[in-house]
């Protein structure tokens, strides 16, 4: 859920046994491993992101050199 | 669906949730299916964490995605993870879907292996492809499974269906 000053950050857990459905508020230890889980996966995600663009940057200099199109490559590899 | 299965539990959100758990979960059938149509609310693509039994010390996850031009295969460390569900960034009113098998849950002797197959739906030029091979090392018997997004919240409309399947 989307928090604002008014708004409070909520789970939803399903009881099998009986099919009931409660939405319920996150604790604060809730509230704080969720957010060192954000800061991981952000960083991991920024990580990522980096990678692509040195792989697209790797793979353009190496068409330049090849004096080719990404299309003329794909055809060369099939 | 085959009638070997049972549907344990279905819900589409009306409101967006931090996660979503099953809970309570019979221990009657040999294997779980869970099927969902997931979409966070982060700003862009976000990952799906599973937890099984609100352990999140045991979880590895093994994967390989791919977008159409670039194909990755990792393995995510501690956490039982897949990075697919599209966000406000991508197409409006567009979910990923993703099943994640878990067969023999019950057994209280055996860790529990888990695959998934997952696609980011998009409806544009980037979307996401993911299979991955998840394990679970304690061998306590599943009777909790919760889905949480790792950046931001599960957005309104996903559905969750959980599905147990008979042995025979």
């Amino acid at each position: 859920m989307a928090k604002t000053s008014a708004e409070v950050l909520t789970k939803v857990v399903v009881d099998c046994s009986t099919g009931i459905s409660e939405v319920i508020p996150l604790t604060e230890e809730e509230i704080a491993q969720r957010e060192a889980d954000k800061a991981a996966r952000l960083i991991e995600q920024a990580q990522r992101e980096e990678e692509a663009k040195a792989r697209a940057a790797a793979r353009e200099a190496i068409l330049d050199r090849l004096g080719i199109t990404a299309e003329e490559a794909a055809l060369l590899l099939g | 669906m085959p009638s070997t299965y049972s549907l344990i539990k279905g819900e589409t959100l009306a409101s967006s949730a931090a996660s979503y758990t099953f809970s309570a979960i019979p221990g009657t059938f040999s294997d779980l299916i869970i099927r969902t149509s997931i979409r966070g609310t982060w700003s862009s693509w976000d990952f799906l964490t599973i937890t099984l039994n609100a352990d999140t010390a045991n979880g590895s996850t093994i994967y390989l995605r791919g977008n159409g031009s670039v194909t990755n295969s990792n393995d995510s460390g501690d956490a039982i993870t897949q990075y697919f569900m599209p966000g406000t960034g991508q197409t409006s009113n567009t979910f990923g879907s993703c099943d994640i098998y878990i067969p023999n849950y019950a057994s209280s002797s055996q860790v529990k292996q888990m695959s998934v197959f997952a696609t980011g739906e998009n409806a544009a030029t980037e979307s996401y492809i993911v299979a991955a091979a998840d394990l679970h090392t304690a061998t306590a018997a599943v009777t909790g499974i919760t889905l949480t997004p790792a950046i931001a919240s599960i957005a309104a409309g996903s559905s969750f269906y959980l599905y147990g399947i008979k042995s025979s």
